[in-house]
């Protein structure tokens, strides 16, 4: 089973923001001296392989603008920062409503079980 | 009991598992493995996926093939290839149920799921069961490659799976919760198996659910990319829409079954709601906004957008491209990505619309690759 649109939406964001978490990580623990060497490795690919994302990401938006802008339709500048801008607050946004529901609902497991505990 | 693993437990687990990977004896774990393939009129490919698994580096104990009460040959070709053929009184209707039915004959510590389309590189088992050495993984899979690529169905499948087993599948393994241990190859700790009841038969997505519940339950999963195999995958749009149809409500059903438990997993209730923000709204935007924005605007141009995300597929893939030296099939397999996709939008809200909506989940498994 495969899920979801690979590649689209805020799910291309996100993995990459977790390729950059995933990078400081191993930089913290390099530094702890508990790094692994598969983890590195790997982490450092992914890490290779975001940078060269946002590199062509850049070349295609140059290129896009460069086409829109002989175009004389509207400013690509704006539309590509305020794209951006869009998926972001929309990737904090759904990140953000899972994670307070997941701690909302952990709160409350907590408190039923101590309720439990102290009726019985 | 739910237990929630933190990256950085997990990274230690990691650890473990990297120190010892290296003093593995990896035919012993191989000794105790029972290899299941559930086949259902599967006479075409089921001999080659016999074959490859005998042809292993280290080759299971068993190989247990379900002949789902075919109305083929598909019994006595997996026998002349050497499986043992285990056959139910009738149609278990679902690949899980074929599965459950061979699971109680299971001795082993270890239970492998293959479909009967699939076959695996020489040293897939090889690669994969290391990753079983830590006793806290009840399940580990492995990297998925269409066998044929040539219609363009197939080859956006090659290229969503280039992608995502690259790029996505490695993360999430870094954050210990793989999304989904993929039903046509994986490899599963059997006492937890059997505690879970074996494959569910309750939702359209088997693998998922089975996944999803180990999460919830603290167990470990894992991807392994050195483990690769090669499915027959769908190729022409009356079979790619049996298995859309099928993935598209399996994911639904199970976050409707599981959204609670899933919810309280650190990681994997984010990788879900991404997921599923993308399905709906992606596929909205794919389907009606992006062409609406284009009229109204007036502009050509805005269908641009289609494209926009196209280096960040295309980067992780041509890295696993050059590598297995087919840079010029990724390539020209491009165009299908977005056929592909198309569908799967479309697809993906037929199945929000009947189960939200229609209060119709799709309950009959229709077999399509």
């Amino acid at each position: 089973v495969n899920v979801g649109l690979p590649g689209t939406g805020i799910g291309a964001l996100f993995y990459a923001l977790s390729v950059l978490i995933m990078l400081s990580i191993e930089v913290g623990r390099l530094a702890l001296g508990r790094s692994s060497s598969i983890r590195l490795r790997l982490s450092l690919r992914l890490g290779a392989m975001l940078s060269g994302v946002v590199l062509s990401l850049v070349l295609v938006d140059r290129l896009l603008a460069a086409i829109v802008a002989a175009s004389g339709a509207y400013s690509t500048a704006y539309v590509a920062s305020n794209g951006l801008i869009i998926v972001l607050a929309t990737l904090v946004s759904v990140v953000g409503a899972a994670n307070i529901a997941g701690v909302v609902m952990a709160a409350r497991d907590h408190r039923r079980s101590r309720v439990a505990e102290a009726e019985g | 009991m739910a237990v929630t693993l933190s990256p950085v437990s997990r990274s230690l687990r990691h650890r473990v598992h990297d120190a010892t990977t290296a003093h593995v004896d990896i035919s012993r774990l191989a000794d105790d493995l029972t290899v299941l393939v559930p086949a259902y009129n599967e006479a075409d490919s089921v001999a080659d996926t016999v074959r490859s698994l005998l042809n292993q580096t280290c080759p299971p104990k068993t190989i247990v093939v379900i002949d789902d009460f075919s109305s083929d040959d598909t019994g006595n070709i997996a026998r002349a290839a050497g499986a043992t053929v285990l056959r139910p009184p009738h149609n278990t209707g679902t690949k899980a149920g074929a599965q459950n039915f061979a699971l109680g004959h299971v001795t082993t510590s270890l239970t492998m799921a293959i479909d009967a389309d699939t076959v695996l590189a020489p040293d897939a088992i090889e690669k994969l069961l290391p990753a079983m050495m830590d006793e806290g993984t009840a399940a580990a899979c492995g990297f998925i490659l269409p066998r044929h690529v040539r219609t363009v169905w197939e080859r956006g499948r090659y290229m969503e799976y280039m992608f995502a087993f690259t790029f996505y599948k490695p993360t999430q393994d870094y954050f210990g919760k793989v999304l989904i241990s993929s039903g046509c190859f994986s490899v599963y700790r059997t006492r937890e198996l059997k505690r879970q009841g074996g494959w569910s038969t309750r939702t359209m997505a088997e693998d998922m659910d089975l996944t999803w519940s180990y999460h919830s339950q603290g167990y470990g999963v894992r991807f392994i990319p050195e483990a690769v195999c090669y499915p027959i995958e769908p190729h022409n749009f009356h079979f790619m829409s049996k298995q859309l149809r099928r993935w598209s409500h399996g994911f639904v059903q199970n976050v409707q079954l599981h959204w609670r438990s899933v919810l309280k997993v650190p990681y994997l209730r984010t990788l879900v709601a991404v997921a599923l923000w993308d399905s709906f709204f992606g596929a909205f935007a794919y389907l009606l906004l992006i062409p609406l924005a284009a009229i109204l605007l007036k502009n050509p141009l805005v269908l641009l957008t289609y494209f926009i995300d196209l280096p960040a597929i295309l980067i992780p893939t041509l890295v696993t491209a050059v590598k297995r030296r087919e840079v010029a099939l990724t390539l020209t397999s491009v165009p299908s990505l977005f056929v592909l996709r198309y569908a799967n939008c479309l697809f993906f809200l037929e199945a929000v619309w009947s189960n939200f909506v229609l209060r119709r989940p799709l309950r009959v498994y229709e077999k399509g690759h």
